[in-house]
This record gives C-alpha cells, structure tokens and sequence, in this order.
C-alpha cells in the first residue's frame, strides 16, 4: 500500500509541472478571494457522503443521506444512541399516561434556536402539523399515524383540532395516541418529527432550507453546493456540550472508488468500503465495521405457484447456506436466520430454519409426492445491483446444488421491479428493510395483513394479534416473548420469508479522529468526534 | 444567409417540440414511478403527493402544462430534490458542465487538430502511424477507462494531482484530460480525412507551385480539411458542455451531465423533462452556429444557401 500523505499538488514531480500549476494555484486564490479562506485540517472533518441529499426540509425527507445531514444539524425530542437505546435529546423528560393513552414531553430549558428564538413547544407541534397537511405530500406522514386523528387528518377528512397533539404550554407537548404504542419515544427522534419554525417558512418560502438557516442541532448549515458539498460549522447557541471539531465538510461522492482514493490521499477522512476492497483493508487500523439493523430476505409470495406449497418454501429456506452468502459477499453481511436484528431487543438467534440439506430434500420429496411432480423450476426477481446479483447466483447454485432445481434469474431495474413488487409480486423476490427505529416492531409490522409493506400474500390473525399485543406490552420479558412466538410462523410454520443476512456498514477512517463511528442504526453523530492531538 | 439561418430556427423549434413530445411519451411509458420506494406508502399519502404535483389530472392535461412551461422554461420543482426547482439545478450545474466541457473542447482541438495534421501528411511514415495509433486507442478508450488509469497513475501512485472533487485549477486537469482524449481522437481522424481527400486537388497543388510550403502549406490545406470537422461540431459541443455523466460521477464534479442520468432512475418527470428540452436547445443551437462556421469556411455552401 502506497504510504498516506496529504495530496497537495507540487510536492512531487517535474519542475515545470509543479512551476506552471502554482502560477494556476496563485491564480485561483485570487480569484477566490475571502470565500476559499481555508481552516486548518485538523479543525475540519471532511466526510463523503453518497449521494446528492434530496432535501434539508426534515418534513418531507425519507432518506439516509438526508438523515446523514440533518443529524448534525437538528435534533428531536429525543435521540437514539450508539446502543440502540431512546435518550433525551430537546426533551428534558416524558411520562407515558396510560389512561389516555398519551405521551407527555418536557422541553429543556432555556433552548434556542441557532438565531436566537427560543424553542418553544409550539415548534413541536408545527412540525406535526406540517407533516400530516396533505398539501405537504410528505411521503413519511404515516409515520406518526399513531396519534389519535393522524391518518384522518392526513386523508382530508377531520380537522387539525381532532389531532391528538397538543401544547400544554411552552415547554410540554403532548401526544395522544391511537394505541398505547411502547415505542413512540422512537417515533419522536425520527428526522420529520424535528421541529420547525413557522416564522422562517413563511418569511423564506422555497428558500427555507437553503442555507443559512436556524436550527438547534450541534452544527449549523454554511454552504450548500448542490451536488458537491455541504458545509457545517458549530452552533454557538447549542444547549448540549459544544463539539469538539468546528467544522465539517461533506462531499458528495458518488462512487465508492472515488471515496477511497480520496481518503488514500488525504482529501477525506472516512470512506466507505466496497466488497472488492473489503479483503484488502480488513486488517488494516483505520478499518471499521458494525451490524447495521438492515434486513435482506428473499420473500415468497404464497399464492403463486409453485412456492404455494409450505414444504417446497421449507426445502428452498433450509437448502441456503447463509454463511455462504455472507462469505460470497466479501465482508459486508452478517449471516441472518431471524428476521429481527441482532442488537435489537427480541433478538433471538435460535429463531429460524437452519441449513440442513438432508432436510431440505426430505421436504422437497413430501411436495413432489404431494404435487406429484419431479422437478420444479424457479425464477428469482431481483433489482439490478452487483450485490443482489452475487447473492443470486449464490442461492441458484446451492439450490440446484442441494435439491437439483433448476433456478433463472431476472434482473430488473429498481423503479420497474418496485412497481411489479406492489401490483404483481413474482413467486420468489429479494427485499430488504432498514430500520426506522430500533425496536422490533418496526421489523414486525411488516408482515401484519395491514402492512403495504407485504407482498407476500401471507395473513395470519394470530400473527396480527401477537404483533398488536407487542407493540402495547409494556413489560420487556413479556414482549420478547411475544415476538418469539411471532417469528416462527413467518419463519418456520408458513415460511413467508427467508431472512439471508444483515448488512455491515465496513468504512475506513483517519485514526487522527476519534468516535468517527457509525451507529447500527447507520446514524453518524460529529458531535462526538474528537480530533487527537 | 439570412433565410438559411430562419430556416434552420424553424426546424430547430419543431426538433424541440418532437423531442420533447416524444420525451413525454416515453418517460410514462416506462415502468416505475416517482414515489416508489423500498418502503411502500399509504393510498392516501400517495395520492396526496400526485395531486400536489398534478401527477394526478389526465397526461393530457399534464403534457399541455409542460408545453406552456416549456415556453417559459419552468418546469416547476423537482419530484426527487424537492425543496429546488427544475431551472434552479439547471441553473446552478450547467455552469460547471460549460466549464469542463469548453475546457476540454478546447484541449481537444488542441491535440486533434496537428494529431490529424500529422497523421496525414506523414502517411506511411513513422510519425504519421504513430499519429494514427494515438488517435485510435483514444477512439476506442472511453473516458471512464481514462479517467481511472489517470486517477491512478497520476493522483495514487505519483501524487501530482488530487483524485477528484472540484475545488482548484489542479482539481480541473484530470476530468478535463478525461473529457479530451477521446474527442481529440475523433477530431484527428476527421482532420486527417478531410486532409488526405484534399491533398491532391487542384488548388493544392497550385498553392505549392506558388511555393507555399511548411506551415503556410498546412494551413492551406486544413482550411477546406475543417468542413467535414465542422459537420460534427455540433453534437460534439452539444455532448461536451452539457455534461458527461460518468466523468462527473468518478470525480465528483457538480455539473449537469448527472442530473441527466439521475432524472430518469428517479422518474423525476419534470427534471427529465427540463434537463432533455435544455439539452436538445443546446444541440440545436450548436448545429445552427457550426452550420454558420461551415458556410463561411465552404463557400459552395454558401452559394447553395443563396
């Protein structure tokens, strides 16, 4: 490996070169005048991120990228920390009323905005509001249909007063829920929660989010320069412990490779790693990895032939060896057998069908005598992408390995594939799922005969019931019970779906900063990183 | 001149009207939408994000409103950078692309034009087969393959210039190069042609017997050589200034060649819509001015048009 130093054009190479691109430097400089003033590097922390954000507006934002962003700069009623677990953020406290059944949070004192406005409860509830207005169109608006009137506002059919959020006064807010939902206090750490500011909405309009703005995060927004980079400084009127490095810099860089030669030359100080690079930096220092709560199953969809046979599904879930997959896949998986992560509460890894070959062609032999059949041919559908087309032909060849069923495959683009998952879902399909928040139930619902999320035509009441009780059971024992009894009839009894692997988040990062770490719910928070001496 | 010139910006608005009509079409006959996503959404916040973007009325309703915003050049906010409007990211990364792209027009002229010279009036010669060689494998390199062997030669392993990223003129060399190498190629084959079919014709060889030689010789003989350069000129400005995808997505470059791309994975219609009427405006408009050059430097052209 080439020895890391920090690119800086003229330090090598021939004269000439080196004469001719200083007189260009002098000529830049020049030219940019007080706009390129540069910091120090170790007061910055420059951070690539991997796409374009689609938004800052944290009301109608869905994606990581955006969440990357406005970790930094906003922050909820609470937060999620590197365990996985619900702390206070803005809010100083809550209390869950069980009679109502209602969540009562009480601000911070003395919380300001980044312009000096003082954040009141208000906020809170403008931010709901926001959210839910249909005029809005925010795609994540369902998020918070917990509380008592949501979906109806949301759908244009009650007024906002029948909504269930409420200022009791300038430091309490309320919500009053539909359900005692255990874990609304996740809900409120989620991005389209974060509160807003009328005043600035009105005042700026389609600008709003353009920087500078206010904000109460640890960071306030300088620059955006769209589809390059987004520039942070810290937020003098931060009510938290002021971060130790002032400034950030997030690129936006596309292609992982890019990532990596820039942080091989000291251009950035994280990069993410892709699986061919995987080998190479796995023992290297700067290497970093974690579990990420990201789920990728292959999924049945159970009226179709010929998976509308439980046995075929048994065969096909015990004839994939999951370690094999996650080692196909060079480092970036962890292999799965429960649906629910590890590292989240209702984790239980003796949940799910093992590998067993043996097995797996006894099943398969009870549906061709069932059936009558001798053979049986599938088709996988999957989105384009190296990864889900590794994983493929993985599953192909041990399936035509261990129970000599032929297997196509079918790529499609995501856009497309999408569509066909919602109106048309194939017999055998790959999805994943990220984690909104880490409780199990964000994991569970998916598969309730609701969720829009299922598009595996399975309905089971008692699996609905389970998941409902859960979602209520305050006790903790009681609910990892619950789920333990869910899992197994997604997993085991009707086999709807066939959890492969969670994803591993594997980075690289400048050993010059410490806490530069990735949480496993794929949050960053810059506040903690602390520059060494 | 003048009707020519009224001819051709006739034909150039109904190229843009066909395009865009045919750009309307083909977006919604692809499958996929907007506001799929691995999370699928409530029948009702769906709908609630149509009618916000008039996805819901008839297509249309939806393709009149893009006829009346395409006279205005606004084609309203973009479905997938939802807090920018169309003109907005139009407006702030073409500039970047025009830069790079001239840029690299530029450098590309510079090595096309004596590659071609050279390749030519050294025919069967060392010099001239050495010509030719260059100019066939960056013919048949594309600029992502040059852009990577670059990155790695020049910015990994020698450490002369950053990686990527677009932040100083040392930030501009390695696109630029990457952009260049192939146009170049194309433009010394073209000279080269234009030069070899020239060389034995008459006025060639009077200009000799009146004893041009050397450069005086060269330049004779590149100025009938430059109308067949001249015939794809064009679409070459038009491709280079408007944005290469794949060279911004390796360094990083925040110019509008991605948008172009992106546009369609999101199935954000009016990105795609905007980004293709300014891309076809902008063609258009190169073929008018390379067509001007070509009846300036042809004057049988010129004779035609009268």
């Amino acid at each position: 490996m080439v020895e890391r130093s920090s690119v800086r054009p003229g330090r090598s190479g021939c004269a000439a070169l080196k004469r001719v691109l200083n007189l260009l430097a002098v000529a830049a400089v020049a030219a940019c005048g007080s706009a390129c003033e540069t910091t120090p590097h170790e007061q910055v922390l420059r951070l690539p991120i991997a796409s374009e954000p689609p938004t800052l507006d944290w009301n109608v934002a869905t994606d990581n990228v955006s969440l990357r962003v406005l970790t930094q700069i906003m922050e909820g009623l609470t937060f999620i920390d590197a365990h996985g677990q619900v702390r206070p953020a803005l809010a100083e406290r809550w209390v869950y009323q069980p009679e109502v059944p209602s969540y009562i949070f009480v601000l911070k004192k003395g919380v300001v905005w980044s312009d000096g406005v003082p954040l009141t409860s208000a906020h809170f509830v403008e931010s709901i509001k926001r959210l839910l207005s249909p005029e809005t169109g925010s795609q994540y608006a369902y998020f918070v249909f917990d509380i008592n009137g949501a979906r109806c506002f949301n759908e244009g059919r009650c007024p906002w007063s029948q909504v269930g959020v409420k200022a009791l006064d300038k430091r309490t807010v309320q919500f009053i829920l539909e359900k005692p939902a255990v874990y609304f206090p996740y809900i409120v750490s989620f991005m389209v929660t974060y509160p807003i500011r009328p005043d600035v909405l009105e005042a700026r309009g389609e600008k709003a989010f353009e920087p500078p703005f206010p904000v109460v995060g640890p960071y306030v927004p300088l620059e955006w320069r769209h589809h390059y980079k987004i520039v942070l400084a810290t937020n003098p009127r931060y009510h938290g412990r002021k971060p130790f490095v002032p400034r950030v810099e997030m690129y936006v860089v596309e292609e992982p490779l890019t990532a990596l030669l820039l942080f091989e030359t000291g251009d950035l100080d994280m990069a993410p790693l892709f699986p061919l690079a995987y080998r190479r930096y796995r023992t290297d220092p700067r290497f970093r990895d974690v579990t990420v709560f990201r789920g990728y199953y292959y999924g049945f969809h159970i009226t179709q032939e010929p998976v509308n046979h439980v046995e075929l599904r048994r065969a096909l879930a015990m004839a994939i060896n999951r370690e094999a997959v996650a080692e196909a896949l060079r480092g970036i998986a962890t292999p799965a057998s429960s649906w629910i992560p590890p590292g989240m509460s209702g984790y239980n890894p003796r949940v799910g069908l093992r590998f067993d070959p043996e097995e797996a062609r006894k099943w398969l032999e009870k549906y061709y005598k069932e059936t009558g059949r001798n053979s049986v041919e599938l088709t996988i559908y999957f989105n384009a992408s190296p990864e889900n087309q590794v994983v493929a032909e993985n599953v192909q060849e041990q399936w035509k390995k261990n129970l000599n069923i032929n297997v196509n495959l079918e790529m499609m683009e995501w856009n497309a594939y999408l569509q066909m998952l919602d109106e048309n879902p194939p017999a055998v399909f790959r999805l994943g799922w990220g984690a909104d928040f880490p409780d199990p139930h964000n994991f569970m619902e998916i598969f309730t005969s609701w969720s829009g999320n299922n598009h595996t035509g399975w309905h089971s009441s008692l699996y609905d019931r389970l998941i409902i009780e859960a979602s209520q059971e305050r006790d903790s024992k009681r609910r990892f019970e619950l789920y333990t009894r869910a899992q197994p009839l997604l997993l085991e009894e009707d086999v709807v779906i066939v959890p492969l692997f969670f994803s591993r988040a594997t980075y690289l990062t400048n050993p010059h900063f410490r806490n530069l770490e990735i949480t496993p719910m794929d949050i960053l928070y810059v506040k903690d990183v602390v520059p060494e001496d | 001149m003048l009707r020519r010139l009224f001819n051709r910006l006739v034909l150039g608005i109904f190229i843009v009207f066909a395009v865009e009509s045919a750009t309307f079409v083909l977006m919604h006959a692809v499958p996929g939408g907007p506001f799929y996503s691995e999370k699928a959404l409530p029948e009702q916040v769906r709908q609630n994000i149509m009618e916000k973007y008039g996805l819901d009325q008839p297509l249309y309703a939806q393709y009149l409103r893009y006829l009346s915003m395409t006279m205005r050049f606004d084609f309203g906010p973009s479905l997938k950078y939802r807090s920018r409007s169309v003109r907005d990211i139009i407006a702030s990364s073409f500039p970047t692309s025009l830069a790079l792209g001239g840029m690299a027009l530029l450098l590309a002229v510079v090595i096309g034009l004596p590659l071609g010279t050279i390749a030519s009036l050294y025919r069967g010669r060392a010099a001239g087969r050495a010509a030719d060689t260059a100019a066939a494998y960056g013919i048949s390199l594309p600029s992502f393959i040059i852009a990577i062997v670059l990155i790695y030669v020049v910015s990994y392993l020698a450490r002369l210039l950053p990686p990527a990223l677009w932040e100083s003129p040392f930030h501009v060399v390695l696109p630029v190069l990457s952009l260049a190498i192939p146009t170049s190629s194309v433009i010394a084959r073209l000279v080269k042609e234009g030069v070899v079919e020239n060389l034995g014709r008459s006025f060639l060889v009077a200009a000799r017997a009146r004893g041009a030689a050397g450069m005086r010789f060269v330049l004779h003989v590149l100025r009938p050589s430059m109308a067949s350069l001249l015939g794809i000129f064009g679409p070459i400005i038009a491709m280079l200034i408007t944005g290469s995808f794949v060279v911004e997505q390796v360094f990083a470059i925040p110019g509008l060649g991605r948008y172009f791309v992106l546009s369609v994975m999101n199935r954000d219609y009016p990105l795609i819509m905007g980004v293709t009427v300014f891309y076809c405006v902008v063609l258009v408009a190169a073929n008018i001015v390379s067509d001007i050059f070509f009846s300036f430097l042809d004057p049988r052209s010129r004779e035609q048009a009268l």
